[in-house]
């Protein structure tokens, strides 16, 4: 999997001292990692439902300009034996804000990382991106019975 | 924290000097940290201003909000700077910056600042 290092000036933690968004060090950020994500045990295991969340303030750097994206990221997933645990979740989409990805990265791997996380019945990821040179990108991924095909 | 980042901005000549007409602009991707939690705030910055001899060039404009992307600030803070900025580029007849940011602690935050010649 692609991980881009190249941070542009305002984004480099070392022309940038400060925090990031976990109030750590800039200068001491240890990369992304997705093991921060916790989960919680579902508390009715044996009924389907369905659990919605939405995040509108996702940021990241867009690899081919170095400029910022925003999307709001939508997850609706029905929980297996765990649920995902909801500041985890904040701090786990909150740490792309320096990473460098495109939009099809980041949707995907985030499904990726909480499908390992929590183990769904089903669930998808959803990333709505706004306007970039008069282009509106919406993407969204699935896993289990609806398939993997982006249908 | 952050002072070193150096994102001049830009202008260029007032189209209709003699004329006071109005700009505005809304930059709704503002974001800058907490300088007491670290996490990320977001805002939409609306600038609206009478010009003087000079008018912002909006791509300058574009990367100088960028600027706050890593700085730790408060909103009061980040709104009076803005506008200190602002000003001491263009020299402008009247102008309005007001921040509008995102729900924090269940409160929303709105911020102006105005200055007049």
């Amino acid at each position: 999997m692609w991980r881009p290092s190249i941070l542009f000036v305002w984004a480099n933690p070392s022309r940038c001292p400060g925090f990031d968004w976990t109030g750590n060090d800039l200068n001491t950020k240890q990369p992304y990692n997705s093991s921060d994500l916790r989960t919680v045990e579902n508390p009715e295991p044996g009924r389907r439902y369905t659990v919605d969340f939405r995040f509108p303030e996702f940021t990241a750097i867009y690899p081919t300009t170095s400029e910022p994206v925003f999307a709001t990221v939508s997850i609706r997933y029905v929980p297996g034996g765990t649920c995902l645990e909801t500041v985890s979740l904040k701090a786990y989409l909150g740490s792309y804000r320096d990473e460098v990805m495109f939009y099809e990265g980041l949707v995907n791997r985030i499904l990726d990382d909480l499908v390992a996380a929590c183990e769904p019945r089903e669930m998808e990821v959803e990333g709505a991106f706004t306007v970039r040179g008069g282009i509106e990108t919406r993407v969204t991924c699935r896993f289990g019975s609806g398939g993997q095909d982006g249908r | 924290m952050g002072d070193d980042i150096k994102c001049d901005l830009e202008t260029f000549e007032n189209p209709r000097p003699d004329r006071p007409y109005c700009i505005q602009f809304t930059c709704g991707e503002f974001t800058s940290l907490c300088p007491k939690t670290g996490q990320p705030d977001f805002a939409s910055i609306i600038l609206k201003y009478v010009p003087g001899p000079r008018c912002v060039e909006l791509k300058s404009l574009k990367k100088y909000f960028w600027s706050f992307r890593n700085r730790g600030i408060f909103f009061e803070s980040v709104t009076n700077q803005i506008l200190d900025d602002l000003v001491a580029a263009c020299d402008p007849v009247r102008m309005t910056v007001t921040g509008n940011f995102n729900v924090r602690g269940g409160i929303g935050h709105e911020i102006s600042a105005t200055f007049e010649s």
